[in-house]
């Protein structure tokens, strides 16, 4: 069995000869070529050389192509702030500039969209039979905030009619990506949502559940994959996220990972984590980082698990 | 701009003014992390309607210094948003109203 296929069969929640190892290698991946984000972001061949050079270093089954959930809201028409060693910040909220019955749906020539198609499609070619290679897309609610700013967690009360219209554009936005990324071979999404952690079940259910549902079902009707992944303790919601037709669900250390696997084992949906960012990723020994893998391991278990960062 | 620079070597403590409200907000990095970057949006929108009353900063715990001052403040979730030394919003991003009621209480 290779690395696709394990990744692929932990997203059936299929009991495995081991868990599957996924390194989210994003900017971090530039800084192995030497580059800064922007110069690594900005260009296809740079993004399929260090993807390459992660594959050959990091020996995974499975990899993200671009790190970068900015790029949606980019092709719309939010200014970003690039910065050296970070995925670009969305400084200016296009909503405060133009209605929202004015926005488009991005298509394939709008903003960075063909450098991150044109280097999912040269990866799929290179090493795509091998290791399972994860397009991620911005999920609705965080595309939302990415588009309308802060003001839409006011919205969310004041004006849920009109919260409730822009998750449905953020959704199809989401989906056109989803199929864009389809046609090149890719064979998971990873709709990558990590403001869900910032609010509770009861508005999950309300300007989440929904939208996250019919992307996901979408991506379903394509032929892909679908995991699911947010950040900060979204312990609250883990349960809704699994319910959101999803084959799998990604989560930071701020998540016991004991309580996910019970969680997302009940739903039998793959669950991914969490090994600690800052403390050991960053600041901790090679000794340190196997030990805390291996107890992740441990708890993970073979069925459904995949071994990631947080 | 109030905002003060949290660096490595060290973090200095927040000193409490009596009629102003210092905002820390305990981050991964607001620069690439989006519940983190909302939570600072958040302050900026309100900062300019209290002048000197207000100051806040932005703590990382990408730093040893930042990862200290977490366990020292208690700080268990990221991102987190201190008003005085005291956890308000945990994890939660609040909308401007609900930062707004929470800054006049302790002015």
């Amino acid at each position: 069995m290779n690395g696709k296929e394990r990744v692929l069969r932990a997203l059936n929640f299929e009991k495995l000869d081991r868990a599957p190892w996924v390194p989210y290698s994003g900017v971090q991946t530039g800084n192995l070529m030497g580059m800064d984000a922007e110069t690594y972001l900005k260009n296809a061949d740079n993004i399929v050389a260090g993807i390459e050079k992660a594959y050959e270093l990091y020996k995974p089954d499975g990899l993200p192509i671009v790190f970068d959930i900015q790029v949606e809201a980019e092709a719309i028409g939010c200014q970003l702030q690039w910065s050296k060693n970070n995925p670009p910040a969305v400084r200016t909220h296009i909503l405060d500039q133009v209605p929202l019955e004015d926005l488009k749906i991005p298509s394939k020539d709008d903003g960075r969209y063909p450098i991150v198609l044109e280097a999912a499609e040269k990866l799929v070619k290179s090493i795509g039979d091998e290791v399972a290679l994860y397009s991620l897309i911005c999920g609705p609610f965080t595309l939302a905030l990415h588009l309308r700013g802060t003001e839409f967690f006011t919205e969310m009360i004041e004006e849920p009619d009109k919260a409730k219209e822009l998750l449905r554009y953020c959704t199809e936005v989401g989906k056109e990506l989803s199929r864009l990324y389809g046609t090149t071979g890719v064979p998971i999404v990873a709709v990558v949502d990590p403001m869900v952690s910032q609010i509770s079940p009861r508005h999950f259910k309300k300007f989440v559940t929904p939208y996250l549902e019919d992307l996901n079902t979408y991506v379903k009707s394509l032929g892909m994959k679908v995991t699911t992944f947010c950040c900060g303790d979204a312990t609250k919601n883990l349960d809704l996220m699994c319910q959101t037709n999803t084959d799998g669900i990604a989560f930071d250390e701020n998540i016991d990972l004991a309580f996910a696997k019970e969680v997302a084992s009940k739903h039998k949906v793959s669950f991914a984590g969490n090994l600690p960012l800052t403390t050991v990723m960053l600041f901790g020994s090679p000794r340190e980082n196997v030990e805390e893998a291996q107890k992740a391991l441990d708890v993970g278990g073979v069925q459904g698990f995949i071994l990631s960062p947080g | 701009m109030d905002e003060e620079e949290a660096t490595e070597e060290e973090i200095k403590e927040v000193v409490i003014e009596p009629g102003k409200a210092f905002i820390e907000i305990v981050t991964l990095d607001s620069e690439g992390c989006p519940p983190c970057q909302y939570m600072c949006e958040t302050v900026r929108k309100v900062e300019d309607r209290y002048g000197e009353k207000l100051k806040w900063r932005e703590t990382l715990v990408k730093t040893r210094a930042g990862i200290k001052r977490m366990g020292q403040l208690g700080v268990k979730n990221l991102p987190a948003l201190l008003i005085n030394n005291d956890v308000v919003f945990d994890n939660i991003i609040p909308t401007e109203k609900e930062l707004v009621e929470e800054i006049n209480k302790r002015l």
